[in-house]
């Protein structure tokens, strides 16, 4: 197949029916509120935004335990927003998840080996040696060597490193074409999240795997993924590749989560932050306009709170694109006050 | 009050019995503090950083084998005080603790004023309600709680609102000195960003002298004077912020930086290899030895704290008299 897209995500929404007393309707949450991108083959994203943006949300619609409330998605070409149970079953064995919390995501009455020899039993790996194979291989891709020493040890007995590899290890023991990875190091200590994410980058090239990277922490993200989004109350505001986006943020949000991110520095401690006021929105009530604009320092009244933004480029052709009319080439932002002075 | 040593902690020490033997959490730890300054503690999980928190404010649990050593708190040697003695005269009336999660543990159905009163109902009993609420109001100001919020009760707020209300609770009795567990490690960067500018504020305006625990060492900057890294149940290296930041000394402090990523600076990551070692019985001598890139033959032997620099202590065999790295 010529085709090098594997994942293509069209304006997903993910909205949740909030109900009262079980059947008056009172209004949704808008999680996921229209997600466009695709992935490439043996690409990276990452997918960065603080908690309640709507980020996990969108990982579990893409694994498909949600079903999308509006738009679509094409793993490999096929539909997954009206897949049949059995193209579901297809997809989930090409596609691994990697949790936040490892201990949480390993059965603790389970040893390493029925942990790694479940996904092949239910995929219908009948041959007993073959199993053993390719647990082996997993576990030598994820460096829990030598094999022997691991087999028989159940999760409590390894360290937080030592679970999150295992937990990737159950993730491409069926070798999948993606991965989605939901915030798959902050967990762990310092030492150990570099490591994790060099584990992560090797197996992406080996397995040439497509991979999401979910995360609130824009500092992992540079070293780890060559394209970013940031999302902002179920929106993406802003897209660029990895580099672009930390040297050159354009978006008002993204620029205030950038500062906001402390370096090892002792200069940091004789200056405040600037941090914008206010707090994440509501997703069940999201503010009109921008969602972004009662705490934007550069919001343009008349404008920003009345209409939403498209996503602009941020300079002619350009794939950095950001939801925020200052980059609205058109019709460049009028005068702060033009309406209200007459 | 002498101004150079207003907390001095001096070789304390904090083992807990278990089955397995005795778990050394904290294991000979000494510093120095002047006040209105901060010492950020930085350590990964398990190296003890919480149980020397919890052993400043004697906040035992029943397991404790070991507790000794000094702490002095201007003239007072906290550590020789009755138990009754210290959780009158010193546990939050002069040393105030906001532990980790606490913003997860205020009480949901005491309304936020109250809370912030309750260590001053408790300990100062002789003030009058109206000279309480006053100072809860104070409290709530200085962190920025917004007056109106005081008659809510926690679950209506944020959490970040929720770990303001948990500092207003340690500040409230205006203590000497407070202890914060990671404050910030639940939270969103934005809302991370604003907790240490409110930390940075109480410091400069009230002179509060904070010691600050955490494992991130980009937040640890954000209010530093002083920084110990811990490993292990010791401290491995005690210094300047500006010079620890600048340059660390210990191979421990110096893996661990380069481990962290950043974001204005580019520069290749590494990781350490290996674990730390078990708290249960750990190697007699240097207890990093196993994955130090620089181990030598005296590794072997407990390694003594060499002053490298003025006010920077090194727990290290490389920097014994003659060394000059």
């Amino acid at each position: 197949m010529a085709n090098d897209v594997l994942l293509e995500v069209k304006d997903v929404h993910t909205w949740f029916e909030l109900r009262k007393w079980g059947f008056s309707r009172v209004g949704y949450v808008r999680a996921v509120d229209g997600v466009s991108f695709e992935l490439k083959r043996g690409e990276t994203v990452a997918i960065v935004g603080e908690s309640g943006c709507g980020k996990s949300s969108l990982a579990k619609t893409i694994l498909g335990l949600y079903r999308p409330t509006k738009g679509e998605i094409y793993f490999d070409g096929r539909p997954l927003h009206k897949a049949s149970p059995e193209v579901m079953r297809w997809y989930r064995s090409q596609v691994g998840y990697v949790q936040q919390d490892p201990y949480g995501a390993l059965p603790p009455f389970m040893n390493v080996y029925r942990i790694l020899e479940e996904p092949l039993l239910i995929n219908g790996v009948k041959d007993r040696a073959e199993r053993e194979r390719r647990i082996r291989r997993a576990l030598e891709a994820v460096k829990l060597a030598p094999v022997e020493d691991y087999l028989s040890k159940f999760p409590h007995q390894l360290s937080g490193g030592q679970q999150q590899r295992l937990v990737i290890a159950r993730a491409i023991i069926l070798e999948p074409q993606m991965l989605v990875a939901d915030e798959p190091v902050s967990m762990l200590d310092a030492s150990v999240r570099v490591e994790i994410l060099q584990l992560l980058n090797r197996i992406q090239r080996e397995y040439h795997l497509g991979i999401i990277y979910i995360t609130h922490d824009l500092s992992t993200v540079r070293y780890f993924s060559r394209r970013i989004f940031v999302m902002y109350g179920g929106k993406v505001i802003e897209q660029a590749d990895a580099d672009q986006l930390v040297k050159e943020p354009r978006h008002p949000y993204t620029q205030a989560l950038l500062a906001a991110i402390s370096d090892p520095d002792a200069g940091n401690a004789l200056v405040y932050k600037e941090v914008p006021p206010g707090e994440h929105p509501s997703l069940l009530k999201p503010p009109p306009g921008c969602r972004f604009h009662p705490r934007c320092v550069r919001a343009i009244a008349g404008r920003c709170e009345v209409e939403e933004p498209p996503a602009f480029e941020t300079a002619p052709g350009s794939s950095h694109k950001a939801l925020c009319w200052l980059y609205d080439s058109a019709s460049p932002a009028p005068a702060a006050k033009g309406s209200e002075a007459v | 009050m002498s101004q150079n040593g207003f907390l001095k902690v001096e070789e304390l020490r904090l083992h807990f019995r278990t089955t397995q033997g005795s778990v050394q959490a904290v294991d000979g730890v000494s510093f120095s503090l002047r006040k209105g300054k901060t010492l950020t503690v930085v350590g990964e999980s398990g190296c003890g950083k919480s149980s020397l928190a919890k052993a400043i404010l004697r906040l035992l649990p029943r397991n404790v084998e070991t507790y000794q050593g000094r702490i002095l708190l201007g003239q007072v040697d906290t550590m020789a005080l009755s138990d009754e003695r210290f959780r009158k005269e010193v546990r939050w009336t002069r040393i105030a603790l906001v532990p980790q999660a606490a913003q997860n543990a205020l009480n949901p159905v005491i309304r936020v004023a109250e809370q912030i009163a309750e260590p001053l109902l408790v300990h100062r009993r002789e003030l009058s309600r109206e000279a309480i609420y006053q100072r809860a109001r104070e409290a709530a100001r200085i962190v920025g709680i917004p007056a109106d919020f005081l008659e809510r009760y926690p679950f209506e707020l944020s959490g970040g609102m929720r770990q303001r209300v948990t500092i207003a609770m340690a500040l409230v009795t205006r203590p000497d000195l407070v202890v914060l567990d990671e404050p910030t490690s639940a939270l969103d960067v934005l809302t991370q960003a604003n907790l240490m500018n409110v930390l940075k504020r109480i410091k400069r305006e009230y002179g509060a002298t904070f010691i600050l625990i955490t494992h991130d060492i980009g937040t640890a900057s954000e209010l530093a004077d002083e920084v110990a890294v811990m490993y292990a149940g010791q401290l491995v290296e005690l210094a300047p912020a500006e010079r620890f930041y600048n340059n660390p000394r210990h191979p421990y402090s110096r893996k661990l930086m380069a481990s962290v990523p950043t974001l204005r600076e580019e520069k290749a990551l590494e990781f350490i290899p290996g674990q730390p070692p078990s708290l249960i019985d750990p190697p007699k001598g240097c207890r990093f030895a196993d994955r130090c890139p620089l181990r030598f033959a005296k590794c072997d032997a407990e390694p003594p704290s060499v002053e490298v620099e003025p006010g920077q202590y090194v727990k290290c065999w490389l920097y014994e008299e003659g060394y000059h790295g």
